[in-house]
């Protein structure tokens, strides 16, 4: 995994990522918000590669094996990956700890620990403005909220998550939560039906005819 | 300090009713009113979300049917509609009828003015919206809940602290959080308490089911929806944020599909008070 590195590369004036740098989350007008899509940008960067999705579900099946729900995700910065990252939520008892925000933290810390504790939010936000996230399943409405406030360039997920979907399936955080002035792109359903044999299998290992509120952790 | 607690409901309780227009008609003689009611029935009926309208209006000596929703002109109908109001000597009109169905008491009293509605009364939900709930309202619960939240407004004086109270069955918890070394864009007071709890093996256990929460400021998206994950009993804030999930951006437990539901309580000093 390599390093995260906050230099901000060498200066091309109309690339290699393709738009200016997007502008940090506090001072962006709303006009620079990066709107949703469903052509990608055309940045080879930031468009859709297979091989980070396969990630993904390679992290995914790490978590049924111990477990967890299987929901893996992949941290992207300039065609590298970053982070890759699982569900902990019963390793550490803690039901914050989603795949997403396991690699925000992980990748905050690490860019905190190269640039020193006062490391403030916008070079925080620089960093994370270059990195595009992948993920076999939708981000909940806590994720997309911390993947918006961290300011992710986009979001590429495999299936829609219909009971906490926060990227238009139960909410869309990006719609609604107009203070963060960021909008990551999203573009979904990538190897959606192999995202929902997966959570299959694994709500398969729950009782069949408990009512669904009453199933265990189950939280993504 | 005089303080105040409202609940925030999952929905707008304001007594104000929206409303849409309708064609109604005056039925001259009653005993034809079945038959007209079951034709229309037939051909415009009340889908499942308008079925809290009944269709006749009666006042003494007078029967009224709701003929169709959203339509204002005879001339909008059905022909044999048209036809049935000329066989019956109908006296169509237009109307102002409630747009949805109401969900309390005081909603429901409006609705009735302007046309007849069904109406299940929920006593828990009432009890909320008339502060009687005596595990909120009544003077020991009362005071309780001030002094908590007194503890969290005391607490974050501290520059760059915030801190959360958690209350569960077997005792009360004061989560101090240090903003800046807990995380500058995921370590809200919120996120931090979950973590420190889980990290700390503490009796309020993995699921903070059966807690009640007690913020400083009214949590964000993020926040808000790891209070989901968290199971949490009772949410109780102090000050509404911009970005807040539970009132102001949205309120966050009025989402259906979401398998947990909060109650969520505004407690904040009167008129704004000097803390
Ligand atoms: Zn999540
Ligand atoms: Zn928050």
């Amino acid at each position: 995994m390599s390093q995260p590195s906050l230099s901000p590369g060498p200066h091309h004036p109309h690339g290699p990522h393709g738009p200016p740098t997007p502008a940090l989350i506090e001072p962006a007008p709303p006009a620079a918000k990066k709107l949703k899509t469903d052509t990608g940008p055309a940045d080879p960067d930031v468009s859709y590669n297979p091989r980070f999705m396969d990630l993904c579900f390679d992290k995914a099946r790490e978590a049924l094996h111990v477990g967890e729900v299987p929901i893996g995700c992949v941290f992207v910065r300039e065609g590298h990956v970053v982070h890759a990252a699982r569900n902990r939520v019963n390793e550490t008892r803690n039901p914050t700890l989603h795949a997403e925000i396991v690699a925000i933290q992980a990748l905050e810390r690490q860019i905190r620990q190269g640039q020193g504790q006062s490391t403030g939010r916008l070079a925080v936000q620089a960093y994370f403005n270059r990195v595009v996230v992948y993920v076999n399943c939708e981000p909940c409405i806590m994720c997309a909220s911390a993947l918006q406030q961290v300011g992710v360039q986009g979001i590429f997920f495999g299936c829609a998550n219909p009971r906490f979907g926060g990227c238009g399936t139960v909410l869309d955080v990006f719609q609604v939560d107009h203070t963060r002035r960021w909008t990551p792109f999203v573009q979904q359903g990538f190897r959606a039906h192999d995202a929902i044999e997966l959570l299959k299998e694994f709500y398969k290992g729950e009782n069949p005819n408990a009512p669904p509120e009453k199933r265990k952790p189950a939280r993504k | 300090m005089k303080w105040r607690l409202d609940p925030v409901m999952p929905f707008d309780p304001s007594p104000d009713v929206a409303t849409q227009p309708a064609l109604v008609a005056r039925v001259p003689d009653q005993k034809k009113l079945s038959s007209i009611v079951k034709t229309l029935g037939a051909i415009y009926p009340l889908t499942e979300n308008q079925q809290f309208l009944k269709r006749v209006k009666k006042k003494i000596g007078s029967w009224t049917v709701l003929v169709r929703l959203g339509v204002t002109a005879q001339s909008d109908l059905h022909a044999s509609v048209q036809s049935l109001i000329a066989e019956h000597g109908l006296e169509p009109e237009t109307a102002i009828v409630p747009a949805g169905p109401p969900q309390t008491r005081a909603q429901f009293e409006r609705s009735t003015q302007l046309w007849p509605c069904r109406f299940h009364e929920d006593k828990k939900l009432e009890d909320l919206l008339g502060h009687r709930d005596p595990d909120l309202w009544g003077g020991p619960a009362l005071s309780r809940h001030y002094a908590h939240m007194a503890s969290v407004l005391t607490a974050r004086t501290r520059a760059g602290h915030d801190n959360v109270v958690l209350v569960h069955p077997g005792g009360t918890e004061s989560r101090n959080v240090h903003l800046e070394r807990d995380g500058l864009c995921t370590g809200h007071p919120v996120m931090a308490a979950i973590t420190q709890s889980a990290s700390n093996d503490s009796p309020a256990g993995y699921l903070w089911s059966d807690c009640d929460v007690y913020l400083a400021e009214e949590p964000c998206l993020m926040c808000s929806m790891a209070l989901v994950h968290a199971r949490v009993r009772q949410i109780f804030f102090c000050f509404p944020s911009p970005s807040g999930a539970l009132q102001t951006l949205v309120r966050l437990h009025a989402l259906q599909p979401l398998n947990h539901k909060f109650g969520v309580f505004w407690l904040r000093p009167e008129h704004g008070g000097s803390l």
